[in-house]
């Protein structure tokens, strides 16, 4: 058994040698995508809304709002942007 | 009649990972998963993804917001909620500190039951929902926070 640095224990080689495929601009990746739609979704929650009110306020379909909450999705800066716009709120901010 | 064994997989101190094992194999569902994925050059970003959405799971929590309802409106099968039109993994999602993770495949039809091959594997997790439900009832299992006791020589039969 191995204990990986989020001191996640894994007791299977099988997905010891899976994790261990990932590299780690993969994983920077993945981790980025979802932080966004982490705060996509922690804003809704703060006001209140559902994934339909933004599909509204986008214009957007729900199947494809969805799609922002969905694992790995890999978001544009142009759908961040625009999602920005919609709520008012900041969701990336570069640091200078 | 299949013998089933549930299998500890990954574990941090607030979420554990399980998966069911047919007949003594020696790999669980989402071990055979794996393997039949990890060489599949079309499948890579897919399959990346599940592993990665896993890694995110055991380390934050099997939240509801993480899956798509695919079985019944009394059983507790899911599909993990992946950016993805071609590969669905299954699982049973108890709580959010326990996720057991069945097997998956290639979506080629509209839903799931037009494919024998994936209907079988939510129709496995579908009965053994089951069998979970009974063995807590009769408290041959005990579901508590993160961990699922009793599971060590416990051994379900499979319709």
């Amino acid at each position: 058994m191995k204990k990986s640095a989020d001191n996640i224990k894994i007791y299977s080689e099988v997905l010891q040698e899976a994790h261990d495929s990932i590299t780690p601009e993969e994983r920077a990746a993945f981790e980025l995508n979802f932080s966004i739609s982490e705060k996509i979704y922690q804003i809704l929650q703060s006001k209140g809304m559902t994934k339909r009110d933004l599909a509204k306020l986008t214009g957007k379909k729900e199947s494809e709002v969805s799609r922002w909450f969905s694992f790995g999705h890999n978001f544009t800066f142009k759908t961040v942007s625009m999602i920005q716009q919609a709520l008012g709120v900041p969701i990336v901010e570069i640091v200078q | 009649m299949k013998e089933v064994t549930l299998k500890t997989l990954e574990q941090t101190d607030n979420v554990s990972l399980y998966s069911i094992c047919f007949d003594g194999n020696a790999l669980s569902e989402y071990e055979s998963f794996v393997q039949k994925f990890k060489d599949d050059a079309t499948l890579n970003n897919d399959y990346k993804n599940i592993l990665l959405a896993l890694e995110k799971i055991v380390a934050v929590g099997a939240f509801e917001r993480f899956f798509r309802p695919e079985g019944k409106m009394n059983d507790r099968v899911t599909a993990l909620s992946i950016d993805s039109r071609k590969l669905r993994l299954y699982c049973l999602r108890i709580s959010d500190q326990i996720l057991i993770v069945g097997n998956g495949g290639v979506k080629a039809t509209r839903t799931y039951q037009q494919s024998e091959e994936l209907s079988g594997y939510v129709m496995d997790l579908q009965q053994f929902d089951k069998l979970l439900k009974e063995a807590q009832k009769d408290g041959s299992i005990t579901i508590e926070k993160n961990v699922i006791t009793g599971i060590e020589s416990k051994v379900f039969q499979l319709s």
